[in-house]
């Protein structure tokens, strides 16, 4: 009964295992780990650039300045140079803020000065506003200077769509395919699409995405064009240094 | 319309599969398996998510064994083997089979994957139009 | 073996193995944040989602990697035999994954997530634009179904040929999640040596289930062609070793196993009542044979297991013509007696 009684070299689990299964096991298992690793490595070295956006979720700031609800709601601020800056003011999650935004800003072409505060969104310079929960803003302040204004004229560029909330730094990445869903859902949400091309110097610009007439487009139009690849016709003005272009064409890159 | 109509369905099974998952966990685990009886709470535990996912299996066993003679001694594990020996060893040829299907989709979802795979941006000329970002401000707090 | 559930039934070598599966994992996640570190940064829930996602994918390389070798050796048992806590395991991960791919990229929006994850992408306009989180959501489905249904309540209650069904489903599983990879984060790749990894580890998963699947199918019919009329020849006495047995096929999907033991030859059935284990590549230990892959333990000679136990397989007849074998084709009820054959005896006909 030379097999009975003991298991030999025959794994079984409720017995102590044999030294040689223990032996080739954790060769095994410690291979297979540094194999992961090396996997990690691979996938990490692949993952596509982020940017440098910050998103200051720590420090409330408010802002001082003139309250703007078309085509999307933003504040023109002061800059120190006595030019303004145009921020670009969002609920926090994938909300626009154009219904609070709405009561304050006058149709009837006056300007009113608000203060609005927030969290700040910052990437390479480009500032937005994620509002603050409970009454954000208020009446008051000082207005900035009069606004500068550049007609570029019509252009082409070959970029991507984003949602600029994400893209300005909440998250990180802020675009791509994974982030299409999100992207998608930003803009069905109210957030400003925006659309960021490479320059010939390779540097990342960015354009606000409006319809013709100058109002947000419909977010059917845009929809099937997020987060991919896309050219895009239309005329772009600079105001307060904030690029918005009026789109004619949305089509596929050739 | 349609996306709408399968998210409630969907719903609605997983909320009777909760309500009927924790009944099943408490009473019904051990009137359809009467080794279940003197089971320990960490494995009526680990049975509720699996009931609550197969309840109307579940309800309708639960229904049975009731109806059935409380006295009745438990199936013998094994009895039933010769019925389902036979197709569990087909099921070994079965795999080849599902292999020999997946690996010409799997490899047709690779290599279609991997041609159109998104390139960098390109440079476009009118992009050195728009102004200029302003790299020196975006320094880290 | 079933005398009553508890939640897991814990041995020293689960404990072990469950120890270590930890650890292991740990140095994963670390070293995935490490090697996240070093290159752009990236959300902290990002850096998660994608740390999870990775390890639940190379967990199921690993899952999917053990049953083909264990074919090959018999060294891979000690992993083959807590490979259920793997299974529970990857799917915990790939749950993880997600559930903040879900939070992080369906949630605080205007539409809730689940209409969200099945609405938003755009379908059917190109490779590039294929939605793959409904793929990753199918598959985690099937995850779940498998990781709910592990405990061996539902395998008794199942019935294990619709357990091992539901459990094969894993390798669509797979196919879905080498879809969600290469529609997903492949796509957004900027270095071709991911997709080039990808394709590796899915022709190592593909190519090992062909290799072994051919092999059995190769042996399978091998073994059908030993059958002759009525009886059926099992071999020669000086085949089977003491303590071991041949896998005799009876037709093209019904096995017994012939064991040699100190009483004389015995057959039962070539497969275990708990998962359908091979008993032919068993051995007897303490008496018993003893199924490689749990444990599981029956009496040679009445196919039953030994007290408290109550499993019970189907015994068949011997009989013993000069040196050669036969096995009677037909089973008997699981649970009966067959005395012994001894060799050089003639054995009842």
């Amino acid at each position: 009964m030379s097999a009975e009684g003991d298991s030999g070299d025959f794994f079984v689990g409720y017995l102590p295992t044999p030294a040689r299964d223990v032996r080739w096991t954790r060769v095994f298992v410690i291979a297979t780990v540094i194999l992961a690793l090396a996997a990690a490595v691979v996938f990490n070295a692949a993952a596509p650039a982020t940017g440098r956006g910050v998103w200051d979720t720590g420090h409330e700031v408010t802002l001082e300045g003139e309250v703007i609800a078309k085509p999307f709601p933003m504040l023109r601020v002061a800059r120190g140079d006595g030019t303004a800056e145009r921020v670009l003011l969002v609920e926090m999650g994938k909300h626009g803020a154009d219904a609070r935004v709405a009561p304050f800003a006058k149709t009837d072409g006056t300007r009113t000065a608000v203060r609005a505060r927030g969290y700040l969104i910052t990437r390479d310079g480009q500032r937005m506003l994620e509002l603050s929960e409970d009454e954000p803003i208020a009446v008051g302040g000082v207005l900035p200077p009069a606004g500068q204004f550049d007609r570029i004229g019509t252009v082409e560029l070959v970029g991507e769509i984003v949602d600029s909330k994400c893209w300005l730094g909440v998250m990180k990445p802020g675009d791509g395919k994974t982030h299409r869903d999100c992207a998608t859902l930003c803009i069905r949400g109210g957030i400003p699409p925006s659309i960021v091309c490479r320059a010939p110097d390779g540097s990342m610009r960015r354009a606000l995405v409006v319809g013709q007439d100058g109002a947000p487009l419909p977010f059917d139009v845009l929809a099937p064009w997020i987060a991919r690849p896309v050219r895009v016709r239309g005329a772009v003005d600079v105001v307060d240094g904030l690029a918005v272009i009026r789109v004619t064409e949305l089509n596929e890159p050739a | 319309m349609l996306t709408e109509f399968i998210v409630e369905t969907v719903m609605i099974y997983a909320v009777i599969g909760v309500l009927f998952a924790a009944a099943f966990a408490w009473r019904g685990v051990a009137v359809v398996d009467p080794v279940a009886r003197h089971a320990t709470r960490g494995f009526r535990l680990l049975v509720a998510p699996g009931a609550a996912l197969l309840w109307p299996l579940l309800m309708v066993r639960w229904w049975r064994a009731a109806a059935r003679d409380a006295g009745d001694a438990a199936e013998v594990p094994g009895d039933r083997t010769e019925r389902w020996q036979p197709a569990s060893e087909r099921l070994r040829s079965r795999a080849l089979l599902a292999w020999i299907v997946l690996a010409p989709l799997v490899a047709l979802v690779l290599l279609v994957a991997i041609r159109s795979r998104a390139e960098r941006l390109p440079e476009t000329r009118d992009a050195g139009r728009l102004p200029e970002p302003a790299v020196e401000r975006s320094a880290r707090p | 073996m079933s005398v009553s559930y508890q939640a897991v039934q814990w041995n020293a070598a689960k404990k072990a193995y469950d120890r270590r599966l930890a650890l292991a994992i740990a140095v994963y996640l670390g070293g995935f944040v490490l090697a996240a570190t070093a290159a752009f940064e990236v959300s902290p829930i990002v850096l998660v989602m994608r740390a999870f996602g990775t390890g639940a994918v190379l967990l199921l390389v690993l899952i999917l990697s053990i049953g083909p070798l264990a074919r090959c050796t018999p060294r891979m048992a000690p992993l083959l035999y807590n490979r259920r806590h793997l299974g529970v395991t990857m799917f915990l991960m790939a749950l993880v994954h997600a559930l903040l791919a879900t939070v992080w990229y369906h949630g605080f929006g205007v539409l809730d997530p689940l209409t969200s994850i099945l609405s938003s992408s755009t379908p059917f306009e190109g490779a590039a634009q294929f939605p793959f989180q409904p793929l990753g959501l199918a598959a985690l489905v099937i995850l779940f179904a498998m990781a709910a249904t592990s405990h061996d309540f539902w395998l008794r209650n199942l019935s294990p040929r619709v357990w091992k069904a539901l459990h094969l489903c894993v390798y669509l599983a797979f196919a879905l999640i080498v879809a969600h990879v290469a529609f997903g984060s492949l796509q957004d790749a900027i270095w071709s040596g991911y997709a080039w990894m990808t394709a590796a580890g899915t022709a190592w998963i593909v190519g090992i289930h062909l290799a072994a699947g051919v092999k059995e199918f190769r042996v399978d019919r091998r073994a059908r062609a030993l059958a002759a009329d009525g009886w059926v020849r099992v071999g020669e006495v000086g085949e089977i070793e003491e303590g071991r047995a041949k896998a005799v096929k009876l037709g093209p999907a019904r096995t017994v196993a012939v064991f040699r033991h100190a009483r004389g030859f015995s057959a039962i059935s070539g497969v275990c009542a708990h998962q359908g284990g091979p008993l032919a590549e068993g051995r007897i230990v303490d008496g018993c044979v003893t199924c490689p892959w749990h444990g599981y333990q029956y009496l040679a000679e009445s196919g039953q297991s030994p007290p408290p136990f109550t499993e019970r397989i189907p015994t068949y007849e011997l009989r013993i013509e000069g040196r050669t074998i036969f096995v009677s084709p037909t089973p008997n009820a699981p649970g009966t007696p067959v005395p012994p054959c001894a060799a050089g005896e003639g054995g009842a006909a």
